[in-house]
């Protein structure tokens, strides 16, 4: 009896011993799910006071300073800390926009304001807020140095001037219009996109034909793409590239591949996966450079001629800005197309120069060392 | 003199510079053999001459390093006993086998060329691409003597010089270390990488186009 008793006693003094345990097991999921509610709920509002403090109205926050280019058409607000990096974006700007403008009184009533706080501040950025007539725009990130923060203000007095010619031309380029000339490694690069594209259009461009350039950079529209642009080889490919994963019609598809070029013709023409093959074949730089192109040709003011243009094509606008036709303007971009920046680029003179310098100091030292080992 | 010295050394070096001159002929011709399907593409051709640019630099750089230690390894081994022995100064002796190094590195730079003449010869050249065998060349020449240069001062150097030149290396990285861990924003290791392959920085020639045929 008293085994017995002896047994339950030690059966009941291990399960009280089980009992905290359990309970401290019990306790500390409970902790731990209570701090992770917590930290969870803390990253909530954080992010929600984040967000509030990004919204903040530009106009509730305050600028000690203003610096005014283009006879104070064109006002950037700012903090005592950024003000010469404004000065010197202002400065570059300035010079470049009044060379692309003779009304630079058009853009009075364009305010930018640029701060920073301290997590852009570690990107090495800025904050951008355009304020057109009193209407803030919204927030931007800009680096903070002279080059990029005179680009930015430059790309929106020329968003500003260029008008609905500007937007249509904006549209075309897939982006700002240039702010930069072509360089031979522009031209060098613009020659490999047309040799090396697939539609023959572009070969043909390259070789000399006006026509051919013109439906490269996309200017004109083509007829039919499908079949004049490729061969039966070029169509199968392109079907054989997104069989796969382009939702395309598995009959056709099938056809296709056997050889039957109706069927990859088909193909190209209606399939949403495969319409870039129809799509003017020119790369967006080819585009950069025809309009940097019309700026050298165009000389001052090309921005004040294209606001007034009447016409409403990407044509229209590249001839508004070089006041040339577009044929003249597109002949002179194939022929740097064709010949420009064929220099060597892999021994260059401050490639040799360098490497000459380098060689004579080390020859220096190594007739220098004191002693013999 | 220097006719002396000229002699030894290439004994010691044309072993290198015979190996080295085949595989710069080599390298110029192997980047043109295309199957006939891309031989008249530029896309193709392009990418192929970019990553055959690799293979340059590497041998450059491979040649300035057994050249230079081939011109003073015998006087390391013989602890300079040989030097010491002829009658002039240290500057003069180092000069010349520095500029008998200089003229073996013209073995390989003529490797490329005629591999690039031959290729050139033998590839067709899509339109709108060019072949530039001299420009390749002569960056290969400059690219070979200044790793020649680099390794011959640092062969040339007394234990302590070099001793000095491996604790600044890691004393940069050592401070980059301490930077970091002090949350200061200062990449230095970027700036010095930087200086050293872009713009006048002394490995820039080996970064960059290396291509014989380009746009």
């Amino acid at each position: 009896m008293r085994s017995v008793l002896r047994h339950w006693v030690a059966l009941l003094a291990f399960g009280g011993t089980l009992v905290p345990i359990a309970q401290v097991r019990a306790q500390d999921a409970r902790e731990l799910e209570r701090r992770t509610d917590s930290m969870v709920s803390m990253r909530i509002s954080a992010a929600a006071r984040l967000a509030a403090y990004r919204q903040l109205p530009v106009a509730r926050r305050t600028y000690p300073d203003t610096v005014a280019m283009l006879d104070g058409a064109f006002l950037v607000i700012t903090d005592h800390d950024l003000v010469p990096l404004v000065r010197a974006a202002t400065a570059r700007a300035d010079e470049f926009v009044r060379h692309r403008t003779a009304r630079p009184s058009l853009l009075k009533g364009m305010v930018l304001a640029v701060w920073t706080d301290s997590t852009r501040r570690q990107l090495h950025g800025l904050f951008g807020n355009l304020r057109v007539n009193g209407r803030p725009g919204s927030d931007e990130f800009i680096l903070a140095d002279p080059v990029s923060l005179g680009r930015a203000i430059v790309d929106r007095a020329q968003a500003q001037l260029s008008g609905k010619g500007g937007a249509t031309l904006g549209h075309w380029l897939g982006g700002a219009l240039p702010v930069d000339t072509s360089t031979t490694d522009d031209w060098r690069a613009v020659r490999l996109d047309l040799v090396s594209s697939r539609a023959k259009v572009s070969h043909l461009c390259y070789a000399g034909d006006l026509a051919a350039c013109k439906v490269t950079l996309g200017l004109v529209e083509a007829h039919d793409p499908v079949t004049t642009w490729y061969d039966s080889a070029t169509r199968r490919s392109a079907v054989y590239a997104v069989r796969r994963f382009g939702g395309l019609d598995r009959w056709l598809t099938t056809s296709c591949l056997a050889g039957r070029d109706s069927a990859c013709i088909v193909l190209l023409r209606t399939s949403p996966s495969l319409q870039s093959w129809s799509s003017a074949p020119g790369s967006p730089r080819a585009r950069v450079t025809l309009v940097q192109q019309a700026f050298a040709v165009g000389g001052p003011s090309a921005l004040d001629r294209l606001a007034v243009s009447n016409d409403s094509s990407a044509a229209g606008a590249i001839s508004a800005l070089a006041n040339a036709p577009v044929d003249s303007v597109v002949s002179q971009w194939q022929r740097h197309a064709h010949d420009g920046g064929i220099e060597s680029a892999i021994a260059t003179p401050v490639i040799v120069m360098a490497s000459l310098g380098w060689v004579l100091a080390m020859g220096a030292i190594s007739l220098r060392s004191p002693r013999w080992r | 003199m220097f006719k002396a010295l000229l002699a030894v050394q290439w004994k010691w070096t044309r072993g290198a510079a015979l190996l080295a001159t085949i595989l710069a002929f080599a390298i110029p011709l192997a980047s043109v053999q295309f199957s006939d399907a891309y031989r008249q593409e530029a896309g193709p051709m392009v990418v192929r001459m970019q990553s055959f640019g690799v293979a340059y630099a590497i041998l450059a750089a491979g040649v300035g390093l057994a050249f230079a230690l081939f011109a003073w390894g015998s006087d390391h081994r013989g602890r300079h006993v040989y030097a010491l022995s002829l009658p002039v100064d240290r500057s003069r002796y180092a000069a010349m086998r520095f500029g008998a190094g200089i003229l073996f590195l013209a073995l390989p730079a003529l490797g490329v060329l005629a591999g690039s003449l031959v290729a050139m010869s033998i590839a067709t050249i899509p339109a709108g691409l060019h072949a530039y065998p001299v420009s390749l060349t002569l960056r290969f020449l400059l690219a070979s003597a200044v790793a020649f240069s680099i390794f011959f001062a640092i062969a040339a150097s007394t234990p302590k010089a070099a001793g000095m030149t491996l604790g600044l290396l890691a004393s940069l990285f050592v401070a980059a270390f301490l930077l970091s861990a002090a949350s200061i924003e200062f990449n230095l290791l970027g700036h010095v990488a930087d200086f050293v392959f872009s713009g006048l920085g002394p490995l820039s020639v080996f970064t960059g186009r290396w291509m014989l045929i380009d746009a």
